[in-house]
């Protein structure tokens, strides 16, 4: 998810977001990794398709394992939406 | 872990671009393409000019090796140079964009070019990311030591 996300930032997530309105494209949303359940991955929305799956892809398109490889995942495979970076300090702000 | 580190720690850690969880990094995945290059490149001097079915064919397996070599050579450099490193290597280290780029032009020359020395200077300058890496690891217990 570089450059939005580097590793081992540390953000702030609102784990309601998605309890209260339906994604939307742009939003770096986190999700349950479909084909590892216990693992969670944040990915931007790319799209809502019709029938209300969401299309999450990766902003380091190169390197990025998304919904290109495993599909648009159910609206309830969202987990919460990344708000805020808290760490590190030089790059405190909200994740865009 | 610090007593910061244990109070801003999150609760939860989510992965963003790659299949296993971040982290696990060593150039030691380049060295090895890079020595397949220079393998490669010496295999394809040694075979000389002839043009029988069977050299044609072994001569076009090195070249479609080293292409392929030298092309995974740059991508694991990039993972390093755009993953690894962060702004405060960059400042303990001012060179490490042009050591990068070089290296990366280098994987380019080997895919255009059979050139041994060109293959040579590929390991070297891997061998130079070898050594800013593990410095930057705070270790110096990691040779550079080649397969081939």
């Amino acid at each position: 998810m570089t450059p939005a996300l580097a590793a081992g930032d540390y953000v702030v997530v609102d784990k309601l977001a998605y309890s209260r309105r339906l994604p939307e494209p742009g939003d770096i949303a986190l999700a349950r990794d479909p084909r590892e359940p216990s693992r969670v991955i944040a990915k931007r929305v790319a799209a809502l398709e019709p029938g209300g799956a969401v299309v999450l892809l990766g902003d380091n398109r190169d390197e990025s394992t998304d919904s290109r490889t495993f599909g648009p995942l159910p609206p309830d495979a969202l987990t919460g939406r990344v708000l805020w970076r808290y760490w590190p300090p030089a790059r405190f702000g909200p994740v865009r | 872990m610090s007593l910061l580190d244990r109070i801003l720690r999150p609760s939860l850690t989510a992965s963003a671009h790659c299949d296993g969880p971040c982290g696990v990094y060593d150039p030691a995945s380049a060295r090895i393409a890079a020595e397949a290059v220079l393998s490669m490149a010496k295999k394809l001097v040694d075979l000389g000019d002839g043009n029988d079915l069977a050299t044609e064919n072994t001569r076009s397996r090195f070249i479609a090796i080293k292409e392929e070599q030298a092309q995974l050579a740059k991508q694991e450099l990039l993972i390093l140079w755009t993953d690894y490193f962060k702004p405060p290597h960059l400042e303990a280290n001012p060179g490490i964009h042009d050591t990068f780029w070089n290296a990366a032009k280098l994987c380019s020359q080997n895919k255009v070019e059979v050139n041994v020395d060109a293959a040579q200077a590929l390991v070297d300058a891997i061998g130079e990311i070898h050594n800013i890496f593990w410095a930057s690891k705070s270790r110096d217990d990691v040779p550079f030591y080649t397969a081939g």
